[in-house]
């Protein structure tokens, strides 16, 4: 492609990407937004909201984690599959209301959650863009993402309150399903073809740079996870606040998402990482803040400031392109999501409404992010640059030890149990046979 | 008619013998489907259990964690207690099709009988091999094993006494006489453990007086 061309066609993908995120934000806010109100109106609770995101986030996991070991499949008729993929991952929620089984909602919800839109998204930008278009093309992303969850919780909000409860869901699911085919159909104008001829790097130049950004990603990740899983019910349960609250915080956290996409796009990393110390500071702002009023504030901050830490992380794996090609850092980036939200969903489900600990592991978890920020991820940290690599050379040495000691243990551990099973059932089998001559002989 | 008479009483023999098999065939194809059937469950099981056992690998188990090695693969052992159990199934199966009921409870008996002789064999190895071991494993003087040894040889002879077809009254005369020797073995060894050294003392003592 010469230069004008490739100018265009940069251009087109853009727009086109951007489009995409514009019908994919009101169909995830008619759909996957609308999961957990689904699962509580059957009657499910918390039961079933974890059971619906505890195997969903596994099965995304394995599914994940088989496409990095396998990443062709990504590359090959990368059009068709992209399309197929995503139509896919918005088709299957027509089914969800069509249950009243949490169990069959958690299938069908896995089924679409494994799909790896995710990561042929991020393969999108990363094999087509260089790092400043990545920054660009991210933050508009996420900016127009915002601004389309935003209209799409208008539109069920408003048929959730004018709808025939029977078939409300039923509805709202139809049109998300919709809404969401009509991204689809952006991707599938979508020219992806020079994504075919990327090379998979078979060596990783710098693990220990990958180790550490993964590590501060999923802990970035799973903090922000826990926070926005606590924060709502502690202003609405704790502080007794108004109902109105909930939904300005929900609204004041999207937009500000928005704003700190456009505003932070620029940044650069020295100055994005005062965000990692602001976000892990924000637990704490809320849990010393009596006054529920002043959390909507508080939240503003922290989305801002969470957006920033996002970005790092998003930016630092454009950039590893270079060396580890656009293909692993998508697919990763996807498998990272997963591990965050299986991370984060047993300390809900085991710690429950006890606030001060939720918030305390939410502070603990982002200040993990902060410190592996400032002192491993020599982009970012506060140390000299040679120290943070230093640091996060050791960091993934120890790590891989850890790992290695660990994965014997559960392989002892596995084969130990798997014997004894054996044997239980051999001499069962040996019981059943004596059993059964001893009943026919007396 | 001096030379029909033969013949026909061949005939009716004949006859006769060929009623007789064709009577029992059902029975006999009864059997060889049956035989056939357990043969097939052995083949299918022995595989099965093979592999399970072979992930289990009690035989090496046992020599790493007990350092015992023994004398047959317990892993073949079992296949064969398994096999043993299916054949006898398959066997007790067809006497219950063959036989008459009077039949059917002699063989019951003789089913009985030999369990109990397969058991009390069954202990008698158990208690050899754990003497071995005790062997192996523990310095022990010749008259110590010796001890052991008469020990084992009472409480063996008393399952032997078990089994054999003697009256009531004087099993339980032998055996009650063979627990009173194996109670007083015991009792006069832990007078000895115990005491040996009150005793050395106090015999010296005597003798130096």
């Amino acid at each position: 492609m010469n230069g004008t061309k490739a100018i265009a066609h940069n251009t087109r993908l853009k727009f086109l990407l951007v489009i995409e995120a514009l019908f994919y934000g009101v169909s995830s806010a008619l759909t996957t937004g609308l999961l957990f109100v689904y699962i509580v109106s059957i009657g499910a609770g918390i039961e079933g909201i974890s059971v619906v995101v505890g195997v969903s986030g596994l099965i995304k996991l394995f599914t994940h984690i088989l496409l990095y070991k396998y990443p062709n499949f990504l590359i090959t008729k990368i059009r068709a599959n992209f399309v197929l993929n995503h139509g896919l991952d918005r088709f299957f929620f027509i089914f969800i209301p069509l249950t009243q089984n949490y169990f069959v909602i958690a299938l069908i919800y896995s089924v679409a959650a494994a799909t790896p839109t995710t990561a042929f998204m991020n393969l999108a930008i990363l094999g087509s863009f260089s790092g400043k278009e990545i920054k660009d093309v991210t933050a508009k992303r996420a900016a127009t993402i915002g601004v389309s969850s935003i209209i799409g919780y208008g539109i069920a909000i408003i048929l959730l309150a004018f709808l025939p409860p029977e078939t409300k869901f039923f509805y709202i699911y139809i049109l998300g399903v919709l809404i969401g085919l009509m991204a689809t159909s952006t991707i599938s104008l979508m020219n992806l073809s020079h994504l075919e001829k990327l090379e998979i790097p078979q060596n990783i130049e710098h693990p220990e740079k990958l180790f550490s950004t993964s590590a501060y990603m999923v802990a970035i990740l799973a903090g922000g996870n826990l926070l926005s899983m606590v924060w709502i019910p502690y202003v609405m349960n704790h502080l007794k606040g108004p109902d109105y609250l909930a939904v300005t915080m929900n609204l004041v956290i999207t937009l500000t998402s928005i704003f700190a996409s456009l505003i932070c796009k620029g940044w650069s990393f020295k100055t994005l990482r005062y965000n990692v110390g602001l976000d892990s500071a924000t637990p704490l702002l809320a849990l010393a803040t009596p006054i529920a009023l002043i959390h909507p504030m508080l939240s503003a901050i922290s989305s801002f400031t969470f957006t920033g830490s996002n970005f790092i992380a998003s930016f630092l794996f454009g950039g590893y392109k270079k060396w580890l090609g656009a293909i692993r850092p998508s697919i990763l980036m996807a498998v990272i999501l997963c591990i965050a939200n299986i991370l984060v969903a047993p300390i809900g489900i085991f710690i429950k409404e006890e606030y001060f600990l939720l918030f305390m592991f939410a502070f603990g978890i982002k200040l993990v992010a902060f410190i592996l920020a400032s002192t491993t991820m020599p982009e970012v940290a506060i140390l000299p640059e040679d120290i943070a690599r230093t640091y996060s050379f050791t960091l993934y040495n120890k790590s891989i030890m850890g790992y290695n000691i660990s994965v014997e243990i559960s392989r002892d551990t596995i084969m130990l149990t798997l014997r004894l099973v054996g044997f239980s059932l051999v001499m069962l089998f040996i019981y059943f046979i004596y059993r059964i001559l001893f009943l026919m002989i007396s | 008619m001096s030379q029909e008479t033969p013949s026909v009483f061949l005939e009716e023999a004949l006859q006769e013998i060929a009623y007789d098999i064709i009577a029992s065939l059902p029975k006999i194809i009864l059997a060889l489907i049956v035989i056939i059937i357990a043969f097939l469950i052995i083949r299918f099981v022995n595989v099965l259990i093979g592999r399970i056992l072979k992930l289990v690998d009690l035989d090496g188990t046992l020599k790493k964690i007990g350092k015992i090695d023994l004398p047959f693969s317990i892993n073949n052992f079992i296949i064969l207690l398994i096999d043993v159990g299916i054949l006898l199934i398959a066997l007790f199966g067809l006497t219950n099709f063959l036989l008459d009921p009077l039949q059917l409870s002699i063989v019951k008996e003789a089913f009985q009988y030999s369990s109990r002789i397969l058991s009390s064999l069954f202990v008698i190895i158990i208690i050899f091999f754990l003497y071995n071991i005790l062997i192996g494993k523990v310095t022990t003087k010749t008259r110590m094993r010796g001890y052991i040894m008469f020990i084992i040889i009472i409480l063996i002879t008393m399952m032997i006494f078990d089994l054999a077809n003697l009256t009531p009254l004087t099993k339980g005369e032998v055996q009650r006489g063979l627990s009173l020797g194996l109670s007083m073995t015991i009792g006069v060894f832990a007078i000895w453990f115990f005491f040996h050294g009150y005793l050395d003392r106090m015999v010296s003592q005597k003798k130096s007086k």
